[in-house]
């Protein structure tokens, strides 16, 4: 059992996300080059039904990149609560013992998918330069 | 058709070559879909650098079905020229459709589970579900945007 309290995540406050290079790079080149330059929707992993994301009130974009096993091999995006629960998408804080940043975007899979490739953007100095 | 070398699961293979400029305009779908089909066959385990297996000739097979039947639909063979199909974490595979007026997402999962879920792009007009969808549904619904 963990020693965190869940919180409510406020609307203003920003969620971040891990996206490996090789994983990026790797969908980027099956994309048509007309479509490169998009977020592809393939970036967005699910564990089970919930998408993992860590919440700004307890980490930084350094702080989500160091949690990977590889850091330097991964770049941050970030989404806006709002814009993710715009798309009617529930986010909930699910703290783990080791990271009381830990949340979820839940809701089904596709639909998230495609929500937050419409509203992902890069952590500023976390991009991935595309290969 | 034209082909090139790739190394498919350590052995040597043929890939069809697709005209990428062509693909995205009157390309030519079985072109498109096989092109997909090599280079998802092409990727090894942890191609995605979590983990993911080696994708399986089950779910891909089901992706690329649900392509042709599509194309045996009344508008379905130009709806198909425009997908994109592509490789997702943990042995799913996408078919994704992008265009000015609608998109499309449908996922085939690794464990034979398939969802999706389309809309006009602000949210509205939407489709979506926890199972294959009917491909005669989905050109239907695709057809609507062009009427």
């Amino acid at each position: 059992m963990h020693r965190w309290d869940i919180e409510y995540i406020p609307n203003y406050d920003l969620l971040y996300y891990r996206v490996n290079k090789k994983k990026y790079n790797e969908i980027r080149k099956s994309k048509r080059a007309n479509k490169a330059h998009e977020f592809p929707v393939g970036l967005f992993s699910f564990a089970g039904s919930y998408l993992s994301v860590d919440w700004s009130k307890y980490s930084t974009p350094r702080q989500s990149q160091n949690r990977a096993r590889v850091p330097d091999d991964n770049g941050i995006v970030e989404f806006k609560v709002a814009d993710v629960r715009r798309g009617r998408h529930e986010v909930r804080h699910v703290p783990s013992e080791h990271n009381r940043a830990h949340s979820a975007i839940c809701g089904i899979q596709p639909k998230i998918r495609i929500t937050l490739q419409r509203i992902a953007r890069w952590s500023e100095g976390f991009e991935i330069d595309p290969r | 058709m034209e082909y090139r070398d790739v190394r498919y699961r350590g052995q040597n293979a043929k890939a069809v070559v697709v005209d990428e400029s062509s693909a995205g305009n009157g390309g030519d779908v079985a072109a498109i879909v096989e092109n997909a089909k090599q280079r998802l066959f092409c990727l090894e385990a942890d191609w995605d650098g979590e983990g993911s297996p080696v994708f399986d000739e089950i779910t891909v097979k089901a992706a690329s079905d649900f392509v042709y039947e599509l194309c045996s639909q009344g508008n379905g063979e130009s709806l198909a020229r425009e997908v994109e199909i592509l490789p997702a974490s943990g042995g799913s595979v996408d078919l994704h459709w992008r265009t000015p007026l609608f998109e499309l997402l449908i996922v085939f999962n690794a464990d034979g589970s398939s969802s999706f879920y389309g809309d006009n792009c602000n949210g509205e007009r939407s489709i979506q579900g926890e199972q294959r969808p009917d491909p005669e549904e989905i050109a239907h619904w695709m057809e609507e945007f062009n009427a």
